[in-house]
């Protein structure tokens, strides 16, 4: 009963899933318009550019200063040659740009989670299905789980088809080594993509004034995470507000990485079971 | 005697600290028709999503088909077709794949059974209703009929309906009540909502008065006729 249930309800919301993964990845097209060009340019405007600092061999202190000037995380040693500063920088420029490009993408799934959230699970749209299924004889327990798991099935299918086509699309631009990163930086934004569909759904069903809440919570948590290192490392970020970005933050560490996501993963089980109290309780007053 | 299609007994909900449903008692025996009828505001709504399971009373007990405990009311359920406020559907589709989608949730769908009764409800391009055409454009009368043939799909052993003929024009309403006449002939016992007894005295031999949360009855059909009429006079 609980797959036909489920079956039945991604059979009428393929469409608008299929609509809302095409406008990510034109989302993700366009910002990986901006990361084609650096601001480092080539080779040959570089060597124009710093040649001289290299041509008897680079210094400590220019070394120093050109580890610090492009915020190196691997610092640039002395007498480094040209070519090699110039691909350390290069990676470096690139892997800032993707992961702006991967956050902007993280936005996006983010603000779209919430508006199918607002859509899908306010009391005009949702609830009138839950009514359905209700009255047909389907019990409180059956109907909340499917209601949960096509909401969470349909989260995970965005970031599935979005972060894949994403990375398809780049693979021949990174090393291995890059990929690496980048997939684990997948991982982290699939938690990022589960915890706004947790805060949308808390404010839907659980506290049934959908959009006002869900605005209102999201203000709260972006204010709390910029001061907390934990929280910070299960970024939810506001569209375009690259500064705040933590990637490349002294604070973010394996620790708190970790104890984000496990932060967005305990939020997300909060909100389904009190979600799931209030429905047993209240029903569909 | 007979074991009742429907009992509810002590029947008591409250929203906002004020009793929409009073100790509301009822039985419906098999094969008849009944009305519930009473003004806007009465609770017949907030009785019938009680009785489909969508609120939960504060106090007193629902029995469909002679379930004994909440497993058994919720398998009954199955047997019962609910038209609750508003027809149960998906904007966006036809009235076809609508039913179809309603028919699945209760198994296999009868499709023999579900073109019957889109051509007894007049839901064909014939009366309007283009095969493909959304829910959503179709007038408030189509919407009542589709809302019926939804509540029908898994030809239920009672039917319980909210304002079924709300919207729908004088020749339509003799083609639901021939349906539904029709139905009730064959042993389908019906509950039918409304505030006007006379639109519903076609089909229904008696009524049960509901007023501020109140319940009184069944009383005969001509007598709630009768008493409105006077009331319109006066």
């Amino acid at each position: 009963m609980l797959l036909r249930l489920t079956r039945v309800r991604l059979r009428t919301e393929w469409l608008l899933l299929l609509c809302l993964a095409f406008l990510i990845v034109l989302y993700i097209w366009f910002c990986g318009l901006d990361m084609r060009t650096t601001s480092l340019g080539t080779f040959e405007q570089f060597e124009e550019k710093y040649g001289a600092m290299f041509r008897d061999g680079l210094s400590r202190d220019e070394a120093e200063r050109m580890t610090t000037g492009f915020a190196l995380k691997d610092p640039i040693k002395e007498g480094t040659g040209i070519r090699e500063a110039y691909e350390a920088i290069l990676r470096k420029l690139r892997g800032f740009a993707y992961s702006r490009l991967l956050m902007g993408a993280e936005n996006c799934a983010f603000l779209l989670m919430g508006a199918l959230a607002v859509l899908y699970l306010c009391p005009q749209f949702g609830k009138r299905r839950a009514a359905q299924w209700l009255s047909v004889g389907y019990g409180r327990g059956q109907v909340f789980l499917s209601m949960t798991l096509t909401y969470y099935a349909c989260a995970v299918l965005l970031w599935l088809i979005s972060s894949s086509i994403l990375l398809g699309l780049y693979r021949i631009s990174f090393s291995p080594e890059e990929r690496g990163f980048f997939r684990t930086t997948q991982l982290s934004w699939l938690c990022n993509v589960l915890f706004s569909a947790a805060l949308a759904y808390l404010s839907a069903f659980l506290l049934r004034r959908p959009l006002p809440t869900y605005l209102a919570a999201l203000a709260v948590w972006f204010l709390l995470r910029v001061e907390s290192p934990a929280l910070s490392a299960s970024p939810v970020v506001i569209m375009g507000s690259g500064e705040i970005i933590k990637s490349w933050d002294p604070r973010m560490d394996a620790g708190s990485l970790a104890a984000g996501n496990w932060i967005t993963l305990g939020f997300l089980a909060a909100v389904v079971i009190l979600s799931w109290l209030s429905f047993r309780k209240r029903g569909l007053n | 005697m007979s074991e009742s299609v429907l009992e509810v007994s002590h029947l008591r909900k409250v929203y906002q600290k004020r009793d929409v449903l009073k100790d509301v008692s009822f039985r419906l025996e098999p094969g008849t028709a009944t009305a519930l009828v009473g003004p806007n505001g009465a609770g017949k709504t907030t009785l019938i999503r009680i009785l489909a399971g969508l609120v939960i009373p504060e106090e007193g007990s629902v029995s469909l088909l002679g379930s004994q405990n909440d497993r058994e009311l919720r398998l009954a359920r199955q047997q019962v077709g609910f038209i609750v406020e508003s027809a149960f559907g998906y904007d966006t589709m036809s009235v076809t794949r609508n039913l179809d989608l309603r028919a699945e949730l209760y198994g296999k769908p009868d499709k023999a059974w579900l073109e019957e009764l889109r051509q007894e409800l007049r839901l064909t391009p014939e009366y309007g209703v283009a095969r493909r055409e959304q829910l959503k454009l179709l007038s408030l009368g189509q919407k009542g009929r589709y809302a019926l043939a939804s509540a029908l799909v898994n030809k239920p052993k009672l039917l319980v309906l909210d304002e079924p003929l709300v919207g729908i024009d004088r020749e339509n309403v003799k083609v639901v009540s021939d349906l539904l006449n029709r139905l009730c002939g064959e042993g389908m016992t019906m509950l039918l909502s409304g505030h006007v007894a006379e639109q519903l005295q076609k089909i229904c031999s008696h009524a049960l008065l509901l007023d501020k949360g109140v319940m009184t009855g069944p009383v005969p059909m001509e007598e709630v006729v009768e008493e409105e009429d006077g009331e319109e006079e006066a």
